[in-house]
């Protein structure tokens, strides 16, 4: 159960594993943001062996929170028979053995060892299929998932496996509609040219779409 | 499709799957900002009244203070005092060894520390131990972490120690402190060395 610690424990009411992730896949708003604070005072409570700036304190919690987040609302985590599972790289769900925070920890540390050094985690499902499964709980395939569904959950994969510059030039030109003029006065400082930041959108998009284009041959999508 | 700006009528399925995935995500971060803003305004108003205290304080010391114009074993030696911005790894230990040395209180902060450097030097060693013929992530990432926390550690006693004037100590440790290839102070600890010699 994750609750609120502290002065005002005793009055804000507390919500389990399973309330929490059943809320967040229909979008209830109010959940998310009573997800995110508790989420935020777990996360502040039990990351202090790895203090540095607040600002990168806290987009470490921002990057694992969205991941975890996004996970549960493509109902990659989800609620099966009154249990949390997870779901594997070969479309098997199995339960989770670790509360939601303890997952979010387990993301955050990962960030951080990105941080230290200094690489990208080429996969994170991998890392936790090992850590946090147990082989003995393995529970149907549901092999009636939405083909609609699976493609979402690729592409967020993919835009999460993107670096940021590039997540940030692809939503300021494709969602945001700005010109690249617009885009260029916003990041003056990163970007030096108008070719250049032509270059970098172009090359980014091509590289996004190449990467959902195999992942969907990959699951005959 | 036009180069200046994106026309939504021309993207294709594809296209526009990534662009609401890229909304969407926007939209999470959108929230996490507006979600963090009441809570950030609150959380800094007494780190605000704190800063204000602080300030006027260190004010009155630089202003006021009749021993500021002694000379510390620091000052001659040149050794700048541990700042948190390269603490990136450190315990909680180390964060109190700080609010001692804020405090001037160093005798309890070389304690402390030393106390804190026997755990992390046993820590690392059974990590180290752990890690032969053994390749596995997490405990690649643990020993990593203790090692930069080791580190601090170490740098943050040898300038207490400097502080003691126990220079025959201090050369030691930064022997010890030069070991590790990645040190973050390695220029510095060369040039402490030479001049303790």
């Amino acid at each position: 159960m994750i609750g609120a610690t502290g002065f005002f424990a005793k009055k804000q009411r507390q919500y389990t594993d399973v309330e929490v992730v059943t809320a967040l896949g229909h979008r209830d708003h109010t959940m998310e943001e009573w997800f995110y604070h508790a989420a935020k005072r777990y996360y502040d409570e039990n990351f202090n062996q790895v203090f540095f700036d607040k600002d990168r304190k806290q987009e470490i919690f921002q990057t694992a929170f969205l991941k975890l987040w996004t996970e549960i609302e493509n109902r990659r985590i989800r609620v099966m028979d009154h249990v949390i599972c997870r779901q594997q790289s070969n479309g098997q769900y199995r339960p989770m053995t670790c509360a939601l925070t303890t997952f979010l920890m387990a993301f955050a540390r990962t960030e951080f060892r990105e941080l230290v050094r200094n690489t990208k985690e080429e996969s994170y499902g991998e890392l936790f299929e090992d850590a946090t499964f147990a082989d003995s709980m393995v529970t149907s395939f549901d092999k009636e998932e939405d083909i609609n569904e699976q493609k979402t959950r690729i592409v967020d994969e993919c835009i999460q496996g993107m670096s940021p510059t590039c997540v940030e030039i692809l939503t300021l030109f494709y969602y945001q509609g700005k010109k690249l003029d617009e885009i260029l006065e916003l990041r003056k400082d990163k970007n030096a040219s108008k070719n250049g930041l032509k270059t970098a959108k172009n090359k980014c998009m091509n590289t996004l779409r190449e990467r959902i284009t195999v992942q969907f041959e990959r699951f005959h999508l | 499709m036009s180069e200046e700006v994106f026309v939504r009528t021309e993207g294709d399925a594809l296209t526009m799957r990534i662009i609401e995935r890229l909304g969407e995500r926007q939209r999470k971060l959108d929230a996490m900002a507006a979600w963090e803003r009441p809570a950030r305004s609150i959380a800094l108003r007494p780190l605000l009244a704190a800063l204000a205290v602080a300030a006027c304080l260190a004010i009155t010391f630089v202003v006021v203070a009749p021993w500021k114009k002694t000379v510390s074993p620091w000052d001659e030696l040149g050794l700048e005092k541990p700042s948190v911005e390269y603490l990136r790894t450190a315990a909680p230990d180390l964060a109190e060894i700080q609010q001692l040395i804020a405090a001037q209180n160093y005798d309890v902060a070389i304690l402390k520390t030393e106390q804190a450097l026997q755990l992390s030097d046993r820590e690392l060693s059974i990590l180290t131990d752990a890690l032969v013929g053994n390749d596995d992530e997490m405990l690649l990432y643990e020993e990593e972490l203790e090692q930069l926390n080791n580190s601090q550690l170490r740098w943050t006693y040898i300038y207490l120690l400097v502080q003691s004037e126990e220079y025959a100590l201090a050369r030691m440790e930064l022997k010890k402190y030069l070991k590790w290839r990645d040190c973050p102070h390695r220029n510095e600890a060369k040039a402490l060395l030479k001049k303790l010699k």
